[in-house]
């Protein structure tokens, strides 16, 4: 009996003391926020579109000081890890270290985002710091425990091996398509699609698209508009070409996104 | 357009694509053949004054870089001094530097600070120019109670840190603010912000403003005319440019868009067909063309992709000031600036056709010089 409370009271202190033994501190939450489905608006101002058009059911973004430095730690709920990817893959553009430890992930100077099961997480610290960057992994790890048993589901088609980040795209609609390519928005004018997976290709101006087509008559209406020889594959619902980016379309036409 | 139209509109597919203010396949600059009308004549007809645009140094901008200027992941104050400091005295030849500030504002001077905050804590502009900029201006003889920063959005102030408790003594205003109950609606069901606009003083375009309730509060009005902030037409008698040198997709956003987008209402409508020529065109009209004395162009962090926004992956330090009273004349050299970055990361191949023109149509308006054969540039590296 009396080892079975020692046994109890040796247990309870290490559970008090288990989070300070990993994380040395707890972050001070400076300010949270919560916003769901269309409250996205209240948070960003155009960009929420994109976010809505990848399902984004819940995102809580949490302002806090963790061992001395700023961080604004974002996480974002989405209905697929698939989905979590996507908005990830548009999000990211060089990577100082990726995809370490298994895990899907990008560091860069002021920021790291990660995709941990269904969640997309960006850990923005404004100081750029090394020590901030240093330390993000850790912020992020109180929140978000790693997830490594529910990765997307990268399409063997493909013929994809890790490191994922910065190869390959996963858009869910015309928005995301048209920041990954004018060329292919143009040519998928009128043509319904569930999903595409999009690889780059920067030093060819060329591109690889999985399309996921949503209608079957429309698979038809694309490989119309598609030469027979840019057509690598083809699947009951799916056609996997290839392409190349026009000149014209390879630069922004704009000034930027929607605003106020 | 409606955002929830908007979004309404895309999940139909290609039909939706034509229509949208983000989809970057739409609506390019050159398939729009002919621009709405506008009143800019009316401000053409206004007299210039002695210090209208491109004010006492046509063409000139002094551009100051610093490697050292980050102390801990922040910009220096001191060393942002000793960036302005020298800018000032480049640009006005006058070693004193109270004197070199007195060329361009006095005592009696109400002088509004207009910062862009719109970046967060990430990407706005610093404190630490901002504060050398007052401090300076204090040392120069200007009372602090004559200081204002200022900008559209009381929000953004705050997220951004231009708050009373980081500057004591200088008054913080905006055009659109919330109370402490956080509405943007008074006891009467109007906007603040109705308070706080000039309706004698508008930028008219023959294009309609339509919002959902979610973003009127952000637009103020709808409708045909964008009204001038009264912090512009009534509070204050000389501006201070600070906006931050970013990118606006192939274009850039920093003296004259944080003008002309920051001093009205009613802008949604105007960042389409109409997005270059209210850049210049806002900048024409008296209570910016005559009060706007000065353009710092903080480029201590700057960004090549992302903007207008604050994306993280885009933003860098550049360690640079870009000086002048020429808004026209430092855009076009920050406009280089962002460009060779641009095609530095990879992200644009070679100059867009088109980018430019809001600084094309400026320099026809007499507000400034954009050929750059006719700028001169002086260029200081503090550190070398």
């Amino acid at each position: 009996m009396r080892r079975t409370i020692k046994t109890r009271l040796l247990f309870s202190l290490y559970l008090i003391f288990i989070p300070i033994i990993l994380f040395g501190q707890n972050p001070e939450v400076k300010r949270e926020r919560t916003f769901t489905g269309d409250g996205l608006y209240g948070f960003m101002d155009g960009g929420a579109e994109q976010y809505l058009e990848y399902g984004v059911s819940k995102l809580v973004t949490r302002d806090v000081v963790f061992k001395g430095e700023e961080y604004t730690i974002d996480i974002y709920d989405l209905p697929t890890p698939e989905d979590a990817f996507g908005i990830y893959s548009l999000h990211i553009f060089k990577c100082a270290d990726k995809d370490m430890q298994g895990c899907i992930d990008c560091l860069s100077t002021y920021q790291m985002q990660t995709v941990e099961g269904n969640r997309y997480i960006s850990v923005v610290f404004p100081s750029g710091t090394e020590t901030a960057r240093n330390n993000a992994t850790e912020l992020l790890r109180y929140y978000v425990k790693a997830d490594p048993k529910h990765m997307p589901a990268f399409p063997a088609v493909l013929k994809l091996a890790t490191p994922y980040s910065l190869k390959v795209k996963y858009l869910r609609g015309p928005i995301a398509l048209s920041e990954a390519s004018i060329t292919l928005s143009k040519q998928l004018n009128g043509i319904k699609y569930s999903r595409i997976w999009f690889i780059p290709e920067k030093v060819t101006n060329s591109f690889k698209a999985l399309i996921y087509i949503a209608d079957k008559k429309d698979v038809a209406k694309l490989k119309a508009t598609t030469k027979g020889s840019d057509i690598i594959e083809e699947g009951r619902d799916f056609i996997y070409i290839k392409g190349i980016e026009a000149a014209d379309d390879s630069q922004e036409s704009d000034h930027g996104s929607f605003g106020f | 357009m409606q955002r929830r139209k908007f979004v309404q509109s895309i999940a139909l597919g290609g039909i939706g694509i034509a229509l949208s203010p983000i989809v970057k396949a739409a609506a390019p600059e050159k398939t729009v053949a002919v621009k709405p009308a506008s009143n800019i004549q009316d401000a053409l007809s206004i007299p210039r004054t002695a210090f209208s645009m491109p004010g006492k140094f046509p063409g000139k901008v002094v551009k100051v870089n610093h490697s050292d200027c980050f102390v801990n992941g922040k910009p220096s104050e001191d060393i942002a001094y000793q960036m302005m400091k020298t800018s000032m005295q480049k640009l006005t030849g006058e070693d004193d530097l109270s004197k070199a500030w007195l060329q361009l504002v006095s005592p009696k001077d109400i002088i509004g600070l207009k910062v862009n905050p719109i970046g967060g804590k990430i990407l706005s502009t610093s404190h630490a120019v901002t504060k050398a900029v007052i401090k300076q201006l204090k040392e120069a003889g200007i009372p602090e109670t004559n200081i204002i920063i200022w900008d559209r959005r009381g929000e953004d102030l705050e997220s951004a840190g231009f708050t009373a408790e980081n500057y004591p003594g200088i008054k913080i205003m905006s055009t659109e603010y919330k109370d402490d109950k956080g509405s943007m609606i008074d006891g009467n069901g109007k906007f603040y912000s109705e308070n706080e606009i000039d309706k004698n003083q508008y930028f008219y375009v023959d294009a309609e403003g339509s919002y959902d309730k979610e973003t009127m509060p952000y637009m103020t009005n709808g409708g045909k005319n964008s009204y001038f902030t009264k912090i512009c037409t009534e509070k204050v008698t000389k501006i201070i440019n600070i906006p931050i040198i970013k990118n606006a997709g192939s274009s850039i956003t920093v003296c004259m868009k944080n003008l002309a987008f920051g001093a009205i209402t009613n802008t949604g409508r105007l960042h389409q067909a109409m997005w270059h020529e209210t850049c210049a065109y806002v900048c024409a009209f008296p209570p910016l063309r005559d009060k706007v004395v000065l353009n710092i162009a903080d480029g201590l962090i700057s960004n090549f992709d992302g903007g207008p926004g604050a994306d993280p992956q885009f933003i860098y330090h550049a360690n640079t000031l870009v000086v002048g009273t020429d808004p026209v004349a430092v855009d076009r050299i920050c406009y280089d600036m962002v460009l060779d970055k641009r095609i530095k990361e990879g992200v644009q191949q070679k100059e867009k056709e088109g980018s430019r023109a809001f600084m094309d149509i400026a320099q026809k308006l007499n507000l400034g010089i954009a050929d750059k054969a006719n700028i001169k540039l002086e260029e200081i590296n503090l550190n070398a």
